[in-house]
């Protein structure tokens, strides 16, 4: 397969760069998966379609866990590198795409975040001041984050029958990728406590879902 | 352990789906899942629930144009010796990896001591084989086109109970349809179906209604054709787009 030159593309990624990736834009998993397909054979063109549909989407999910916009960055490098050569193990029958790339990506931000200290991943700058624009603003830090997903997906009325604690841990954990251990401090709960908390916040909301019949991918 | 038992398995799927597995845990549950579909789909299913707590995150900076021009220069563009940004504080990064993980040399040099010496004593603990013996036992086949160039290999264990299906070249799966794997022998030369998939994926696993010794054992040859899917027809209803044989390996 000859070379595509990218830089010819009217519509390359360079040229698609938003200052914020908006996270209603999340693309269309039928065209990720032809993408992907395409992917798997070493179609740079389908390559390049993939990463313009998803960075934006993706490069949230990373700055989420790090709060750190070049480590998110480094995170996005690495997930589509992954991506390029793994492209043939995505399996539709086990999820949407979507799905498998938000997984490349918040794996490799939360491995990114244990490595490094958090006086590393909490460095001055930029992001600080990026992080405290997100604290501060409607909606903003994961229990929040929490509030609003469990709005946006209609089931208030089931998750509402979890403590704070619960939902508190569960946003901790999911959203920041903290480990039981970082919550149970954070919490100043025991760690089987946390844990347990954790639990049963996460059979909670698969229940929720069940039971609502919202489709879970 | 059996993972497999139904309350581990979901435990551990959630565990390994939210991210709060150990590393070590994390990694023997991955070949498990490597090398189970009910444990995938197990993790698959976490995933999806998870998923839908990402209606609630927050917007963030865009990636920057040098992210994308990084990722094309690490596959691409390797030898070409340029070098950007990113590219450096990658390798700052992993600097301050190696610096992480060099808190605990000790413990990684034993657990490595450790899992070399069981790989090479007792391969079998890991479900690994010894790399110093032979091949396993398979049923491997190379299909060609009608020009000639080679399409698709499959291979199966000998007594495994799922086929992998690798295509070399791009075979377009029409809409409602799935690709069907045939094979049949010189004796009897009737195409038997051995399993479809929709999958449009480079590679994929067919799951083997009996173990391949019983499916393949006596065939000699394997067909591949397009089939409405879903239907399972008895023998093929279109002309095959592949054709090869099929071969023990043992």
């Amino acid at each position: 397969m000859g070379i595509r030159s990218l830089a010819a593309h009217p519509a390359t990624p360079r040229n698609h760069v938003t200052p914020m990736a908006k996270r209603t834009d999340a693309p269309d998993n039928d065209d990720l998966a032809r993408w992907l397909s395409r992917v798997a054979l070493g179609d740079r063109q389908a390559f390049e379609q993939v990463y313009r549909a998803t960075s934006g989407y993706l490069m949230s999910i990373a700055w989420r866990v790090l709060q750190h916009r070049d480590l998110a960055e480094e995170v996005l490098q690495d997930a589509f590198v992954k991506v390029w050569h793994s492209a043939g193990m995505y399996d539709a029958r086990l999820g949407q795409p979507m799905t498998w790339l938000i997984n490349i990506v918040r794996n490799r931000a939360i491995d990114l975040r244990r490595s490094r200290s958090q006086a590393l991943v909490n460095a001055q700058g930029d992001d600080d001041a990026a992080r405290i624009d997100a604290m501060a603003a409607p909606g903003g830090g994961p229990e929040q984050w929490l509030d609003t997903a469990i709005q946006r997906i209609g089931v208030q009325e089931c998750m509402g029958q979890l403590t704070a604690a619960q939902r508190q841990a569960l946003a901790l954990v999911y959203y920041q990728g903290l480990t039981h251990v970082e919550v149970a401090q954070s919490l100043e709960a025991p760690l089987g406590t946390a844990k347990a908390w954790v639990r049963r916040g996460l059979d909670y909301l698969k229940a929720c879902l069940q039971g609502r019949g919202v489709a879970a991918s | 352990m059996n993972y497999l038992r139904p309350e581990l398995l979901d435990a551990l799927a959630r565990a390994h789906a939210l991210g709060t597995l150990s590393p070590g845990a994390a990694r023997r549950f991955t070949r498990v899942v490597a090398g189970s579909l009910a444990a995938a789909r197990a993790v698959a299913d976490w995933q999806a629930v998870l998923q839908t707590l990402e209606a609630g995150a927050p917007d963030s900076p865009g990636p920057r144009p040098r992210v994308w021009d990084a990722v094309q220069q690490r596959l691409f563009e390797r030898d070409a010796g340029a070098s950007s940004a990113v590219a450096a504080g990658g390798r700052r990064a992993a600097g301050d990896l190696a610096t992480g993980w060099l808190r605990w040399p000790l413990v990684l040099v034993a657990g490595a001591l450790l899992t070399w010496t069981l790989l090479a004593l007792r391969p079998q603990t890991f479900g690994m084989e010894s790399l110093t013996g032979s091949a396993p036992a398979s049923y491997v086949g190379v299909l060609q086109d009608p020009q000639g160039h080679a399409l698709l290999a499959t291979a199966a264990r000998r007594q495994g109970d799922a086929l992998t299906v690798r295509l070399l070249r791009p075979v377009a799966i029409e809409p409602g349809h799935a690709l069907t794997l045939w094979a049949w022998n010189d004796a009897d030369p009737t195409p038997r179906r051995v399993g479809s998939w929709t999958t449009p994926g480079q590679t994929s696993t067919i799951a083997l209604p009996a173990p391949a010794e019983s499916l393949l054992g006596k065939m000699t040859h394997l067909g591949l054709s397009n089939e409405a899917a879903g239907a399972a027809p008895a023998s093929p209803t279109r002309p095959f787009v592949a054709e090869g044989a099929c071969a023990k390996v043992w």
